[in-house]
């Protein structure tokens, strides 16, 4: 007599699964949800058992759908809590009918988006294609400016296009909007308006790409044509923080001083002097502007500027290595910290520099702040009041503070 | 152990490599970054000279926060060396008993021991019979 409930020699209740060898502990089949079917094997610890659900295989497609959703780790927790091939089904069943819900409809675009797209592609000229997805809904577009620096939007385009607007990713210091006439516009327009995009930021990559050429820029690490922002080096351990604005590049600049007090002071006068006489920066100190120096010349380059004001030039790769003007850290031994949570934000700076300098003239010793801050703390003389621990460097035992 | 005590060892083991100081070698047991082992010579015009002293290091997950934790594997007759291979070495211990920092490294630590074993202290003797 065939029995149907569940017993060791039946196939898997409610799905199409059939034992496949004499003491059916292994089942093979087909798992249906949303209309669609996987093939899958599992394998039970012991006949009408639990499922082991180390040694569930199943299909390319199904195995596609869960890792791209990051769900296999988690599904296989709940799996293995399930007491029986019937229960292991019915959760499979529910934790893919859940995926592909969320999951987008990938059906392919209909031919006349690829003979549309292939046209517009021809019209703007193949050389400006750098890649392209699989599905030809995704891609790269790459265009020179009057200086022959290159740039790449990433277009990605819509089901319905070209009656949506493609979504453009550009790397500008503004976002890029795009003007979009359905039916009517093409790549043509996409690049025609980048390039147009391009245009106002053309003097802002001459300044920075002099920056980039001439100095040592510690900061940002990954440069990226969005960022106006620098850090340079000035000297061992001290450092200069320029945040330019993207439209008027050769204008003073937001200017920050990082490093030991004691060795910025002179620098920090010198570009204060520079930057009081200029008159756009404060109007109403005119009469103190037309007597003092006017140093600062929009029509040089900010470096040239910077130079002119600090009375020497700024370290260039060509002179010093990189090694001499920032030091690594004196507790890890690292430049970039190794950073636990992972903070690769924007302008791709992942992890503090040491940026801690010991006070002591004749120590100068530089520290990642959480490094100090570590050591510090472990200190039995050291003291702590306001978020502040106090102690002393490491190497020549001067005080030295550092904060949480 | 701490990606910040990986990173610095690695580092530290490179210059061992490439520039070891007078009369030190050491170098990784193993694949492990934690166990270290390193010979130190005997200094020349002691009773030590031409001897080889093998150490056994074990690096803590909390380095350079913490001091390693070295030893004699060679015996050695020294005043501040005992019988089985412990150093009474001030830079050996935490603060406020010792003066680790982490301004020492294991190349400047075992450049230490040599020196201790040329200049034996005898205030702070771990074997009162040598001292005398």
């Amino acid at each position: 007599m065939f029995r149907d409930d569940g017993g060791p020699t039946a196939a898997v209740r409610g799905s199409a699964l059939l034992p496949c060898n004499a003491t059916c502990t292994e089942y093979c089949g087909f798992i249906e949800a949303l209309g669609r079917q996987f093939r899958i094997k599992i394998r039970l610890k012991s006949p009408g058992g639990q499922v082991d659900a180390e040694a569930f295989a199943c299909d390319a497609e199904l195995s596609q759908i869960l890792t791209s959703a990051g769900a296999l780790p988690a599904l296989r927790l709940r799996l293995a809590q399930t007491p029986d091939p019937a229960s292991f089904v019915a959760e499979l069943q529910d934790v893919l009918q859940r995926l592909l819900r969320a999951a987008p409809q990938s059906a392919p675009a209909p031919a006349a988006y690829y003979s549309r797209l292939v046209a517009e592609i021809d019209k703007v000229g193949w050389e400006h294609l750098v890649t392209i997805s699989e599905r030809l809904s995704h891609l790269q577009l790459r265009v020179s400016d009057a200086a022959g620096r290159h740039h790449v939007i990433g277009v990605t385009m819509p089901p319905d296009y070209p009656r949506t607007a493609p979504t453009c990713v550009a790397d500008l210091p503004a976002p890029f909007a795009l003007q979009w006439r359905a039916g009517q516009s093409s790549l043509a327009d996409v690049l025609g308006q980048f390039r147009a995009a391009l245009a106002p930021f053309l003097p802002l990559w001459e300044v920075l790409d002099d920056l980039d050429a001439h100095t040592h820029v510690l900061e940002p690490e990954h440069r990226s044509r969005a960022i106006a922002q620098r850090r340079v080096a000035l000297a061992p351990h001290c450092s200069l923080s320029l945040a330019l604005n993207p439209l008027a590049p050769r204008a003073a600049p937001e200017v920050r001083f990082l490093g030991a007090q004691a060795s910025l002071a002179p620098f920090k006068a010198a570009v204060r002097c520079a930057l009081w006489a200029q008159a756009s920066l404060a109007p109403f100190k005119a009469a103190f502007a037309a007597n003092a120096p006017r140093t600062w010349d929009p029509s040089r380059l900010l470096r040239a500027n910077l130079e002119a004001a600090l009375g020497a030039p700024l370290p260039s790769p060509a002179t010093t290595l990189r090694e001499d003007i920032s030091g690594d850290c004196g507790i890890c031994y690292q430049y970039r910290l190794a950073d636990a949570s992972g903070g690769g934000g924007s302008g791709g700076s992942s992890g503090a520099v040491p940026d801690r300098v010991c006070d002591n003239a004749r120590c100068r010793r530089p520290y990642h702040p959480a490094c100090l801050l570590a050591w510090l703390q472990g200190l039995p003389e050291s003291r702590t009041s306001f978020g502040t621990t106090f102690g002393t460097c490491p190497y020549c035992s001067e005080d030295i503070s550092a904060t949480s | 152990m701490s990606a910040t005590a990986a990173a610095r060892l690695r580092k530290e083991l490179s210059l061992l490599a490439t520039d070891p100081p007078p009369g030190i070698c050491a170098w990784p047991v193993g694949d492990s970054l934690t166990h270290l082992q390193a010979q130190v010579e005997g200094p020349d015009d002691t009773p030590y000279a031409r001897g080889i002293f093998l150490l056994d290091i074990l690096v803590p997950d909390s380095y350079p926060f913490e001091p390693p934790k070295v030893r004699f594997v060679t015996p050695i007759y020294h005043p501040n060396i005992d019988s089985g291979g412990r150093i009474c070495l001030d830079t050996l211990k935490m603060r406020p008993a010792g003066s680790w920092t982490p301004s020492i490294n294991i190349p400047t630590l075992l450049t230490t021991i040599r020196t201790l074993i040329a200049h034996p202290n005898g205030d702070d003797g771990l074997m009162p019979e040598i001292v005398s």
